[in-house]
């Protein structure tokens, strides 16, 4: 169907686009439609709550399916495997030989005595922003809003949702075991740059050890907080204009650092 | 700690969304029968509608993010995403050849078969006459479309109807149908039983 069809042209249609009983062409001009048109989007939720009610016939669920279902789930966490990280370095120019490339956010800097001394300027700077923000955070948490702002995030349709999976190097983790590709924790952003992580399988650490969470942000990694030996729930924010390309969580000495030389304990995995 | 079996759909999309899979299995355990009642009328087949009900199942898990609380109930979101992968699945070749011999045998024997169409669902009185209420043009475009997967143009040539007119009658159907449940009372979202 031409995308120049009009409003009421679609509009008839409506009820078989509800019904799923349109041609192909027809339902992707109504799809685009719908999404500047309230007055249609509401509509078709309309037929759809009908159409839900009418199909009810009530029956039990059977048990035999939800097995099915829990097995699909349970082998999909340990098939996916994080993607490898190959990184560039903040110190090293952008479209350097592979060779120069390194592991290098989990590896050490410093190659270059410059970028060297800008790391320890750096380090000042931000371990005290870090000693702040998990400040910040703890009292964020303690807030009951916090709650009800991820439970919305997690809910919105336009948030982004990671997963961070475990890598070998998470297994031995807070002396716990936590199987290599298990779902470690949940990253959702918003549009807005607003985010939030929520552990979903980070054992509890020492009390001397905190994780703390990094993105790859334009070929850089950067610390985006301290996470705390037993984390919750944890609200950071991100530059939507400069989306974060992968997340990683490492186990580092309480405090934090501004460089890791861990390797992560988990991470995010490419889609 | 989240009471699972008092909890709300919206509530157990949160814990969903945070992997909690006894959240899942509630989930499923209060809409899976009616994905499969729809998947299973839609297709004909209980193999084939075992594997909707589950891929149903696992996207939810998969993609939580999906399901728009403002858009309406946890219930219709799942049904219309079982509706639509059973239509496409009842729409691929093989499936399409043996559907048009089995509609040559329905119109040829008995017309269409509305009554039968709309009693044997175990549904809610509530529901059924609102149904039964409907003008029978408009029960027959819906179900024909709905149960059968026949897109509104099949219908019109089946019923010998002009498209424009199956068209309406599926739209005004809907409208009637829709206002019908909401004068009965009839909810979506799901309460404690």
């Amino acid at each position: 169907m031409d995308r120049t069809v009009n409003h009421d042209e679609i509009a008839q249609l409506l009820g078989a686009f509800a019904l799923d009983a349109v041609d192909p062409g027809e339902a992707e001009a109504i799809r685009a439609h719908l999404t500047e048109c309230p007055r249609c989007a509401s509509e078709v939720a309309e037929h759809w709550e009908a159409t839900g009610l009418i199909a009810n016939a009530g029956v039990d669920a059977p048990a035999e399916i939800w097995d099915r279902i829990a097995a699909q789930i349970d082998t999909e966490a340990r098939t996916r495997r994080p993607a490898p990280l190959h990184l560039a370095s903040s110190s090293a120019s952008r479209g350097a030989p592979a060779t120069v490339r390194r592991r290098l956010v989990w590896s050490a800097v410093g190659t270059v005595a410059a970028a060297a001394a800008v790391v320890a300027v750096l380090l000042g700077v931000q371990v005290g922003r870090l000693d702040q923000r998990v400040g910040q955070l703890a009292n964020a948490s303690r807030h009951s809003g916090l709650n009800q702002a991820v439970q919305a995030a997690l809910l919105d349709p336009s948030a982004q949702k990671v997963t961070l999976t475990a890598t070998s190097a998470g297994s031995t983790v807070g002396g716990t075991s936590l199987a290599n590709g298990a779902r470690a924790a949940v990253v959702v952003v918003l549009p807005d740059g607003s985010a939030f992580m929520l552990n979903t399988g980070l054992p509890p650490l020492g009390a001397d050890r905190t994780y703390q969470l990094w993105g790859v942000v334009n070929g850089r990694t950067v610390s985006l907080g301290l996470l705390g030996n037993r984390p919750r729930d944890i609200s950071f924010a991100v530059n939507p204009a400069a989306p974060v390309k992968v997340f990683a969580v490492t186990d580092e000495a309480a405090g934090g650092v501004v460089r890791s030389v861990h390797n992560p304990v988990a991470q995010s995995t490419t889609a | 700690m989240l009471k699972l079996e008092t909890a709300s759909d919206a509530a157990l999309m949160v814990a969903i969304a945070r992997m909690h899979e006894p959240a899942l299995a509630e989930a499923y355990r209060r809409h899976g029968g009616a994905v499969l009642a729809l998947a299973r009328r839609v297709l004909g087949s209980a193999d084939l509608a075992e594997e909707v009900t589950q891929e149903v199942f696992v996207d939810l898990w998969d993609s939580p993010e999906r399901f728009d609380p403002g858009r309406g109930a946890l219930r219709t979101f799942l049904m219309t995403k079982a509706h639509g992968r059973a239509v496409d699945m009842v729409r691929s070749e093989s499936a399409r050849r043996q559907r048009e011999e089995r509609t040559v045998r329905e119109t040829a024997v008995s017309g269409y078969d509305i009554e039968h169409q709309a009693w044997d669902l175990a549904i809610a009185d509530q529901v059924k006459a609102a149904v039964t209420s409907l003008p029978v043009e408009e029960r027959t475009a819906i179900e024909m479309a709905y149960f059968d997967g026949h897109t509104y143009r099949e219908v019109a040539s089946i019923l010998g109807q002009p498209e424009g007119t199956v068209k309406s009658r599926i739209r005004s159907g809907l409208r009637r149908l829709r206002s019908a449940l909401a004068q009965h009372g009839v909810e979506t979202a799901w309460t404690e039983p």
